[in-house]
């Protein structure tokens, strides 16, 4: 698929999500829906639920209500809907002791992308010059740059980010801002957890979901 | 395939440039034949006969340590969770692991054993038919080593608990394995031992795969 192509209509209905951290409800009754060409930024104190929230989404967490996603037209035996998804966590999947372009290439593979389109990424998240460093030998910001490099690398229409700024510069957060911008004009749908606030551009069709400590 | 060979290729590389566990393996197997004849004492026909038993514990006691490399530097840094929308499914995945687990910790003894089998005297002949079933019985240990791992992921003290799931569990593979190597067994015997030793490890590994999936799933809860 080529980077600018427009993605399949999305449609996400949640109806009631409840979900249960232990013995502890996190999520009580929630509602949302929304379709491609959306930014969902969920906000909220800290123990909110906005990490749960997410995970369930993705199909991480058992919860009770209801979670549906849907492509229109999509064949979902050649193209399964979980593989539709990009999930980036407050966590960054990557291996200190693998290079850089290895931990791209590796998660190129895992998920269907292209290796081809590594050196384009890193260069965007601003360490395209630290290709060859072990991902051990980077900062923390330059870690999580390295992670969301992932965004760039597979043309997934559902993006889940969950702190997505987190231990990155102004430069960074501004990078994610047009990444999800970009994202959200070629159809996509995109769900970030966010403590600070995320300014995309004006023309995006911007959801706030602001969750309450149950 | 291309996602299968792409995991098995990042682990083996992972596993062999952070070093440091695979010698740390090696060097408490051999520290345990070095032990054991000066614990038994100067008696080398008996050191000799309990050489395949030796071997075996041996075996089994320093792949447990290897355990917790299966599953934990994964789950630790996200990459368990990031799976989860990936190519493969999380049975597939535990199979790639078995397979790393078993390149990296038994295969690495079982090349070492000829070594061992010089420190406790053993005879050639037996050496061989150790390192045989050896050979035929570590998969399942490591099948028993991947379930284990993958239940006590999101434990603290996973390290420790896992490998006391392990040991009951791996009694029938040790009585086999030790059994088939025994040198003084009846015509027909070793081979009756050796093809149960082979028929557990095929169904271990089999099975494996999907338990560990399973316990990895509800792990991440």
């Amino acid at each position: 698929m080529n980077p600018s192509a427009k993605f399949p209509q999305i449609t996400l209905n949640i109806k009631g999500l409840q979900c249960k951290r232990g013995e502890r409800t996190v999520l009580a009754g929630l509602d949302l829906f929304a379709g491609s060409g959306t930014f969902v930024a969920i906000r909220g104190p800290n123990g909110a639920g906005k990490s749960t929230f997410l995970m369930a989404v993705a199909g991480l967490l058992p919860f009770s209500g209801e979670v549906s996603i849907a492509l229109a037209d999509w064949d979902y035996d050649e193209h399964p809907l979980h593989e539709q998804m990009l999930f980036v966590t407050h966590l960054n999947a990557i291996k200190p002791e693998l290079t850089v372009r290895e931990n791209l290439g590796f998660w190129a593979d895992m998920v269907d992308g292209s290796r081809d389109r590594i050196g384009d990424a890193l260069n965007a998240a601003g360490i395209g010059q630290l290709a060859d460093v072990p991902a051990g030998a980077m900062s923390k910001g330059q870690q999580r740059r390295c992670s969301l490099a992932r965004l760039l690398i597979a043309d997934k229409p559902i993006w889940l980010l969950d702190e997505p700024t987190s231990a990155l510069d102004k430069s960074g957060d501004k990078w994610i801002a047009g990444l999800i911008s970009d994202q959200v004009r070629r159809g996509g749908l995109v769900l970030a957890a966010t403590h600070r606030p995320i300014v995309p551009d004006d023309d995006i069709n911007i959801f706030n979901l602001d969750l309450e400590p149950v | 395939m291309r996602a299968f060979w792409a995991l098995l290729v990042r682990d083996l590389k992972s596993a062999s440039r952070a070093g440091g566990s695979l010698t740390t393996l090696l060097a408490f197997y051999l520290s345990l034949g070095v032990i054991l004849p000066i614990a038994i004492g100067p008696d080398k026909p008996l050191l000799a006969s309990l050489g395949p038993a030796l071997i075996w514990t041996g075996v089994l006691l320093s792949s447990l340590l290897g355990l917790d490399r299966i599953f934990v530097a994964d789950h630790e840094d996200g990459s368990l969770a990031a799976f989860r929308h990936s190519r493969l499914s999380l049975s597939t995945i535990s199979f790639v692991k078995l397979i790393v687990h078993w390149l990296t910790t038994a295969l690495p003894l079982i090349v070492l054993t000829p070594v061992m089998g010089v420190l406790l005297t053993i005879d050639l002949q037996t050496l061989l038919s150790v390192m045989l079933t050896l050979l035929l019985g570590t998969p399942a240990i490591a099948a028993l080593s991947l379930v284990a791992a993958a239940l006590s992921v999101s434990l603290k003290r996973g390290a420790v608990i896992a490998p006391i799931l392990v040991m009951p569990l791996a009694i029938p593979a040790v009585i086999f394995g030790v059994g088939a190597a025994k040198p003084l067994l009846g015509a027909g015997q070793a081979e009756t031992a050796l093809l149960y030793l082979s028929a557990m490890s095929l169904v271990f590994v089999a099975f494996a795969p999907f338990a560990a999936a399973l316990a990895l799933r509800l792990s991440q809860e």
